[in-house]
């Protein structure tokens, strides 16, 4: 697969895999593939960070390979670990056919020991993959220290072994919520593409996009109340993923039509915690005559 | 390009070269106190290079996503950006400073564009936008024109003091276990990279073992401390205390509130940062507790880390604003945070009590009130927490 010519080449290859994106995403993701550099997305909870990089894999037609952030991740489980059971046999059969001690250690620390994490599988790819380290604000400051080396220069040291640099690097997405801030030599290596929550037009056509077959008032009549739903002081603010579950819920039900009753029943896929089911509760009348008068 | 910030702004010059009026660019962020990384210009000519400059959106979106690292900057960036490549008529937009060409009529700059603005659209109080000139200016709070003048206050007893104070609070509250480990004699888990390589000792048998152990998790801190005029008497003993324990705690965000909350995490290293203060509390109207909370978790929600993050409010709880929102957005944030302290320096005077109206209202949601109107009440907070613990 060929690098997109021009922003347009992007917009389309978004646009074939479903993904409703708009300039900037495009712009962003153009100037990532052709500049080689990280891509650092931040926004609100569900708003399709994590789905550009799966889109931007299926778009070049190469593998996506995610490491799923988390507290305490470190070097073993996102780079790589010697395989301990594998080494300890290893030397036992040496001491039996008598080897001398520093062979047995260049031997233990091959290649063959090595069990491949994320990271360290990304580098040593044939074919440039995606790397996706999502929501990297739930590692730690040690960790984000740690990817600065990969970021910048697509090679990692192992000491035992001495530094691998990739043949094709891949193409790095991260994705932040915000949950912490991250360092400033971590962003300065990055490009940075903000998604805010979409407007209606932008919604509307992700409703439709993803769940075929919708209603197109009720649909409407969604994107409305969430949108609304969005200004409320809630704890947790609906995203579009939350948008999505919600048509997909009614469309499953066979509800052409948003009431009090039917929305009520369904506010689960919208609110997330027992406070803002009660506010939304509180709310819905208000909500859906607004979303009506649109209509 | 009405208001005075956009007027004095200087445009590109329509014969320079590209790279020199990128450069210029950059510049005028940076005196705007938009934090431009190093390096970043190079990366936006590259991009440059790339996109057709004759699209003046995606010029713009190039600039934003090469230079901006969050989201705070870019209402700023893009008054910035329409005022410095100005496309009037009369004047050059890029693709001529770039080529030379005549000029067309350039696209409408989109000043609304959805996806370029944080979700309020708000400008918080960090980002700046007042025209700068003086050197700290350009991190000043909104509205406050601070005068620069270093004070000598290393080294003295009480800085010291007030330093094995911070590093004992965030000992104190430093007592949940991190989820990585490190090597301890004491602890369950085989550490098996150390076992191997002592294992190679004795031919292969793991005879000295190792151990790891969860490291204790260094505090999550966030400090709202109240710079009105009613606590003047307090505030610098309180920030002076504020900044001893954000230097031992992991993660402290810190805020200063008056009418109006000002973040100042990042601001500690600067000479003139006492002087933060003068200009909150001149500002006028009182204490807001209630708005600058609410302020807190629309513009910085991500400092509001969960379970792990304690919170300490250093106030009088004089409070001018609404009751009623102070209740609201106190238990907001309890909701979001560990546990709230709240240091009150009135309290240990003869006969008060926090009745205040403000006051009373925050007060069902605090878990520590505690007196702090020195370093010896300051002590005290540590040995009540010790013993709560």
């Amino acid at each position: 697969m060929t690098l997109p010519d021009d922003i347009d080449d992007v917009s389309r290859l978004l646009d074939a895999r479903g993904y409703v994106g708009d300039e900037e995403i495009a712009t962003a993701l153009f100037l990532a593939m052709r500049l080689r550099r990280p891509l650092l997305i931040e926004g609100h909870a569900g708003v399709g960070k994590t789905e550009i990089a799966k889109v931007l894999a299926a778009a070049l037609a190469t593998t996506l390979i995610r490491l799923q952030c988390y507290e305490g991740l470190d070097a073993a489980a996102a780079l790589y670990e010697w395989n301990y059971a594998k080494q300890i046999l290893r030397i036992r059969l040496d001491e039996q056919s008598g080897r001398a001690a520093d062979e047995t250690e260049a031997h233990i620390f091959d290649e063959d020991y090595l069990l491949e994490r994320p990271l360290l599988k990304a580098l040593r790819q044939p074919q440039s993959p995606v790397l996706l380290i999502d929501e990297i604000d739930r590692a730690d400051e040690e960790f984000e220290a740690f990817l600065l080396e990969i970021l910048a220069e697509y090679q990692v040291t192992i000491p035992e072994i001495g530094t691998i640099s990739a043949a094709s690097p891949p193409y790095v997405v991260l994705t932040s919520n915000r949950v912490r801030e991250l360092g400033a030599a971590l962003r300065r290596r990055c490009l940075y593409l903000w998604i805010d929550y979409p407007g209606l037009r932008k919604e509307l056509a992700i409703v439709h996009r993803r769940v075929p077959g919708i209603d197109a008032a009720l649909a409407t009549q969604i994107c409305r109340v969430v949108e609304d739903l969005r200004r409320l002081d809630l704890d947790k603010r609906p995203g579009v993923a939350e948008t999505l579950d919600w048509a997909a819920a009614l469309l499953e039900l066979h509800i052409d039509h948003l009431t009090p009753e039917v929305a009520a029943a369904t506010l689960g896929c919208i609110a997330k915690t027992r406070r803002d089911l009660d506010l939304v509760r509180r709310d819905l009348p208000d909500l859906l005559a607004r979303a009506q008068d649109g209509t | 390009m009405k208001d005075p910030l956009t007027r004095k702004v200087p445009a590109a010059r329509p014969r320079g070269s590209l790279a020199h009026n990128v450069v210029e660019f950059c510049r005028l962020l940076k005196a705007n106190g938009i934090a431009v990384p190093a390096g970043s210009a190079r990366v936006a000519l590259r991009a440059l290079q790339l996109i057709p400059l004759t699209d003046r959106n995606r010029f713009r979106s190039a600039l934003r996503i090469s230079l901006l690292t969050d989201p705070q900057s870019f209402a700023l960036f893009n008054t910035l950006f329409a005022a410095y490549w100005r496309s009037a008529d009369d004047e050059p937009d890029p693709r001529d400073l770039a080529r030379g060409k005549t000029a067309d009529e350039a696209p409408e700059d989109a000043r609304d564009e959805p996806t370029a603005k944080p979700s309020d659209g708000a400008l918080p109080p960090s980002a700046n936008d007042d025209p700068i000139d003086d050197h700290y200016g350009s991190t000043a709070p909104r509205g406050a024109r601070v005068a620069a003048h270093r004070r000598g206050i290393a080294g003295t007893p009480e800085t010291l003091e007030l330093d094995r104070l911070g590093a004992a609070l965030a000992a104190e509250l430093a007592l949940t276990r991190s989820r990585r480990k490190h090597a301890h004699p004491r602890g369950r888990t085989l550490d098996q990279r150390r076992v191997l390589r002592r294992s190679l000792r004795y031919g292969g048998v793991p005879v000295e073992l190792a151990w790891r152990r969860p490291r204790i998790a260094r505090t999550r801190l966030l400090i709202l401390c109240d710079v009105s005029r009613s606590m003047a008497p307090h505030a610098q003993l309180l920030l002076r205390f504020a900044r001893a324990v954000a230097q031992h705690a992991w993660r402290v965000e810190v805020f200063l509130f008056a009418s109006d909350l000002v973040r100042v995490t990042n601001r500690w290293r600067e000479p003139g940062w006492q002087d933060l203060t003068a200009g909150l509390a001149t500002a006028g109207g009182g204490t807001r507790l209630g708005d600058s909370l609410a302020a807190l978790q629309s513009d910085y929600a991500y400092c509001l880390t969960g379970n792990k993050c304690t919170t300490i409010i250093l106030s009088d709880g004089l409070d001018a604003g609404e009751p009623a929102l102070v209740a609201e957005t106190m238990s907001a944030l309890a909701r979001r945070t560990h546990r709230i302290i709240w240091l009150n320096p009135l309290l240990t005077t003869a006969g008060y009590e926090p009745i205040a109206r403000g006051m009373a209202a925050a007060l069902p949601f605090v878990d520590v009130f505690a007196p702090a109107d020195g370093i010896a009440s300051l002590w005290q907070l540590i040995r009540a927490l010790r013993e709560a613990a």
